[in-house]
């Protein structure tokens, strides 16, 4: 039983990635991997569910899930 | 034989070798004491007063130093230490405790901590105090209970347990001496020697740490305010601590990073620069060291006959909290368990419980405090930015703050799967739970006085019953007469208004305790709460004192088996 959402939830996804690359527009790595790391520490606390995120986790690393 | 009559301690200093030597070899020697600790800090200097008090009296303690060390090493006490400070009678006095604990990172205040003080409780939450000062309040104990002093500049060469006692070989500067004991407590700390000459090694290390570490008196340091830093300015290490001491005094904490040399570190020329950043000035150094730690566990604590208590058992990252408080409870465990044993009025199975309470308390607590180490020195990479990534956030996100692994203070262990736990009828409130050390709450004496509960429990176990309404049955009255009289004393404490009772000042123990009418609590030596009850039923309260005894068969005083020889006191006859 998957807790994590793989189907699309996005609207309008083709923005939203737009959006994501100007997070990044004109950082250097070093501030880049520090906005990463604020980025997921804001959104797992939003997600909340630790089964979920565990999901996401391993989602990330290329496990496949169940 | 009993180890509890009166009479004086074998004086060893009187012995004399041309007698010993005249005994045929067919006579097995007797050995000279029924305890050897081998040294004499907190754990070990505890181990030896709580044995006394239970009424093992022929304790010898032993240390390699050449005297008392001065300097204040171990400096924050719990209150769980406090409390068991005072069932020793050990006068420990004279602490500070900070009111406010600051984190702060780089130059920025990040989160702050204030103690609040629970009305109800005779002691602070937790003092600062030198450790010099704890042993030298510890040793007076000693002293007034009449024990050997320790003695001092003996160095463990040789350690040779048998199946009736252990032998112990030590270098003196008067040459070489032999002890032997039926238990040795292994109390001589990190680089503990009776680990090494038996061959024992710790497990699962975490990480190096090491720090300078300066006890100096500032003048204007504000002595209520403990304040931790995360990547100070003043420093190229990532972190510092500045933390009260009494009388003007503060400790000044300096971690390295893992590839600085702390000797280098630690000079003059090095050392005085930072703290002349941190402060603002140069302060009078009272006294300066280096602090370098590797934790770990050993995975059992009970080795036969040689048990290992403080930190020849498990090593702390530093500012844990629950290094030396370890030491101190794993004293307040062993004590009784092992003074119940040499006399023979429970099994030696007892002191598995020991191992399975106090080896999985370290455990956890190695666990939490490597979890704020890494916090306070993440691994280089990712783990950093996540870090840093908390200390960004917590100023402005409440969430983030609670991501803040350090600047909070340690809980004492429960131990909730201890195979000596009885049932738990009543399962609220989970501060009292089975495991968990028995609440302190205020409580009105007969005399119209007001005292603490944890003052009125008795040296053994205790049963503590809520009177019910119609007051005190029959039965709870013979059974606290017969339990009165039995080889391991049980006190029937009743909380209620009336003759003999006593009251619940303002209903804290209630609160604290659950304490609906009719309700049993049983209260381990220790002060540990051993089970909870709705109501009086002496059968099965005898049950459950036997399982805290590890009794097999459900009788908390059966029939003593034949006793092991143990050192009489007033002649070389064999006892017993």
């Amino acid at each position: 039983m998957t807790a994590l959402a793989v189907e699309p939830r996005l609207a309008d996804p083709e923005s939203l990635y737009a959006e994501l690359s100007w997070l990044y527009l004109g950082l250097d790595d070093e501030q880049a991997l520090a906005l990463s790391a604020r980025l997921i520490l804001i959104l797992a606390n939003q997600i909340g569910d630790r089964a979920m995120l565990r999901e996401a986790f391993a989602l990330a690393r290329g496990e496949s899930s169940d | 034989m009993s180890g509890d009559g009166e009479g004086p301690a074998v004086d060893l200093a009187q012995s004399d070798p041309v007698a010993e030597a005249a005994i045929p070899a067919a006579v097995p020697r007797l050995p000279d004491c029924q305890v050897a600790i081998v040294g004499a800090g907190p754990a070990g200097l505890a181990t030896a007063v709580d044995l006394h008090l239970r009424g093992i009296r022929q304790v010898l303690v032993f240390d390699q130093a050449a005297g008392v060390q001065s300097g204040s090493r171990a400096f924050w006490w719990s209150r769980r230490s406090l409390e068991i400070f005072a069932r020793l009678g050990a006068e420990v006095g004279g602490g500070a405790t900070w009111r406010s604990s600051h984190v702060i990172a780089g130059e920025r205040e990040l989160y702050r901590y204030d103690v609040t003080v629970e009305a109800g409780h005779r002691l602070p939450p937790f003092v600062d105090l030198g450790q010099d000062r704890v042993e030298a309040a510890l040793r007076q104990r000693l002293s007034v209970l009449g024990a050997q002093p320790v003695a001092w500049r003996h160095r463990l060469v040789g350690i040779e347990p048998r199946e009736d006692r252990v032998l112990l070989a030590f270098s003196t500067p008067e040459g070489e001496r032999s002890i032997e004991a039926l238990h040795v407590v292994a109390a001589d700390g990190s680089h503990s020697a009776v680990r090494g000459l038996l061959g024992l090694n710790l497990v699962e290390p975490g990480a190096d740490e090491a720090a300078i570490v300066v006890d100096a008196r500032l003048a204007s340091e504000n002595p209520l305010r403990r304040r931790l830093w995360l990547r100070p300015p003043f420093h190229d290490g990532p972190a510092a601590g500045l933390h009260p001491l009494p009388e003007g005094l503060a400790r000044i904490e300096l971690q390295l990073d893992p590839e600085a040399v702390p000797a280098v570190e630690a000079q003059p020329a090095r050392l005085l620069p930072r703290l002349q950043r941190m402060l603002g000035g140069i302060p009078e150094i009272v006294w300066a060291g280096v602090h370098a730690v590797r934790p770990g566990w050993l995975r059992h604590f009970v080795h036969g006959r040689v048990i290992f208590v403080g930190d020849a058992a498990h090593i702390h990252p530093r500012l844990s909290g629950v290094g030396a408080n370890g030491g101190i409870e794993d004293a307040d465990n062993l004590a009784w368990k092992l003074a119940l044993v040499i006399q023979d009025r429970a099994p030696a199975d007892l002191l598995d419980s020991y191992d399975a309470e106090r080896a999985g308390a370290a455990g956890d607590a190695i666990l939490l405090s490597s979890r704020a180490a890494d916090f306070v020195a993440p691994a280089p990479g990712m783990a950093t930015r996540l870090r840093d990534a908390v200390l960004e956030l917590a100023t402005s996100l409440p969430f983030a703050r609670t991501l803040i692994a350090v600047g909070r203070l340690p809980h004492v262990a429960v131990f909730e799967s201890s195979t000596l736990n009885g049932p738990d009828e009543l399962g609220e409130p989970r501060l009292a739970r089975p495991g968990a050390v028995c609440p302190d709450a205020p409580v009105r004496l007969e005399d119209g006085g007001v005292g603490q509960l944890l003052d009125r429990l008795g040296e053994g176990f205790t049963v503590i019953h809520f009177l019910p309404r119609g007051g005190e049955p029959s039965p709870v009255y013979e059974a606290s007469v017969r339990w009165g009289k039995q080889a391991v004393p049980v006190r029937v404490l009743r909380i209620g208004d009336g003759a003999g009772r006593l009251g619940d000042v303002e209903g804290l123990v209630a609160a604290r305790l659950a304490g609906a009418p009719g309700a049993v609590l049983v209260i381990r030596p220790d002060q540990r709460v051993l089970a909870r009850f709705a109501r009086f039923d002496a059968a099965v309260i005898e049950a459950a004192l036997a399982r805290g005894l590890a009794h097999p068969g459900g009788n908390p005083w059966p029939p003593s088996s034949p006793a092991p020889a143990a050192p009489s006191e007033t002649s070389k006859e064999p006892a017993g």
